[in-house]
């Protein structure tokens, strides 16, 4: 399943510039009962804060585990476990000028971090019609990323971080307490049925 | 005697009100801009007649025309924040071309408003004596606010 994501950037002034998010959502039925995922999603956003601070950035993120289906193939409701992980690329730039001689561009910071945790995924899927499904995915999780540390009262960078797919909430400390929230459609293609 | 109970809570909303509209950051982000004046012996504001206004930047490189407001009679004058110095001409049609030539300390600074962000103030911001225009009564370049400056030069 291929998707695209809200984004939820801070951004004061107005941000006109684009922002853009995809995810790519694979799951495997291992046995009736548990099956792997792994979503991989990449994201990149422009905005700006703090008057002037413009800051561009990407990220990248994985999460891959296991999730159990108390009712088989085709459950309801599902539960599991996981893993995450995370990489933010963010340059921030200070502009000061104007039109008649230009700008004065300051380019403060260029930081790159990376984050890993455990994440508690728990699907719930509505049947709507024969083999199309409304799937909500909502996962728990805990990540922890050291350059995180502290960076809420540094004046030089940017204060929180909003990573689409790992969290719904901007992070901002090292040890982040994350929630998730996926809405999708899922055709379900019935290879293995006889005709 | 009447009460008057709502008072009180109307200036106090004036009050914040009033505080909520004042910009408080120090620095700015603009380019600052100099308002140039002319005057005569008398101390009358004069129109200089000059065909052209234009600044040099330190690459030597022409910028484009700076025109006088046709109801006032100041010229504004952009302050460069990529150099501490600038230098604009003054093309007269009947006489040599005058300069003047200013001089300032770019100072960037995080304001101790977080959400201000980087900001910039100009210090020491003076006319240079390689300027053409005499400086003999006047009392320099005037900060009028945060990123308006104030300069007159008379005939």
């Amino acid at each position: 399943m291929l998707r695209s994501l809200f984004i939820f950037n801070e951004s004061a002034d107005g941000n006109t510039l684009p922002n853009k998010a995809l995810e790519l959502n694979v799951a495997y039925g291992l046995k009736p009962h548990l099956r792997a995922y792994m979503h991989v999603g990449y994201a990149s956003l422009q905005g700006r804060v703090k008057r002037n601070l413009d800051y561009w950035n990407e990220s990248f993120y994985t999460r891959a585990g296991i999730k159990y289906a108390p009712q088989g193939r085709k459950a309801r409701f599902m539960v599991g476990i996981g893993v995450i992980y995370y990489a933010l690329h963010e340059t921030g730039k200070f502009v000061v000028g104007g039109q008649y001689f230009g700008d004065a561009v300051l380019f403060p910071y260029n930081v790159w971090s990376t984050g890993l945790g455990i994440e508690f995924p728990f699907d719930v899927r509505i049947p709507l019609v024969p083999n199309l499904e409304l799937k909500f995915d909502v996962s728990l999780n805990i990540t922890f990323n050291p350059a995180m540390k502290n960076v809420k009262d540094d004046d030089f960078v940017r204060n929180r971080y909003y990573v689409p797919g790992v969290s719904l909430a901007t992070i901002s400390e090292d040890f982040h307490y994350g929630f998730n929230l996926g809405i999708g459609l899922i055709y379900r293609i019935d290879w293995l049925r006889k005709k | 005697m009447k009460h008057c109970y709502h008072l009180p809570i109307i200036l106090l909303v004036l009050f914040f009100g009033l505080n909520g509209c004042r910009d408080r950051c120090t620095g700015t982000t603009e380019e600052p801009i100099l308002h140039l004046s002319f005057t005569n012996a008398a101390g009358s504001t004069i129109t200089p007649g000059y065909s052209r206004v234009y600044a040099v930047d330190g690459n030597n490189e022409i910028k484009g025309d700076i025109e006088l407001g046709t109801n006032v009679r100041s010229y504004l004058l952009p302050f460069s924040t990529l150099e501490n110095q600038i230098t604009y001409v003054f093309e007269h049609p009947n006489r040599t071309n005058d300069t003047l030539i200013v001089t300032y300390d770019r100072n960037f600074r995080f304001d101790d408003d977080r959400e201000c962000g980087l900001g910039l103030t100009l210090d020491n911001v003076i006319p240079s004596s390689r300027s053409t225009f005499d400086f003999p009564n006047t009392f320099g370049i005037r900060q009028i606010s945060r990123d308006r400056y104030e300069f007159t030069v008379t005939f």
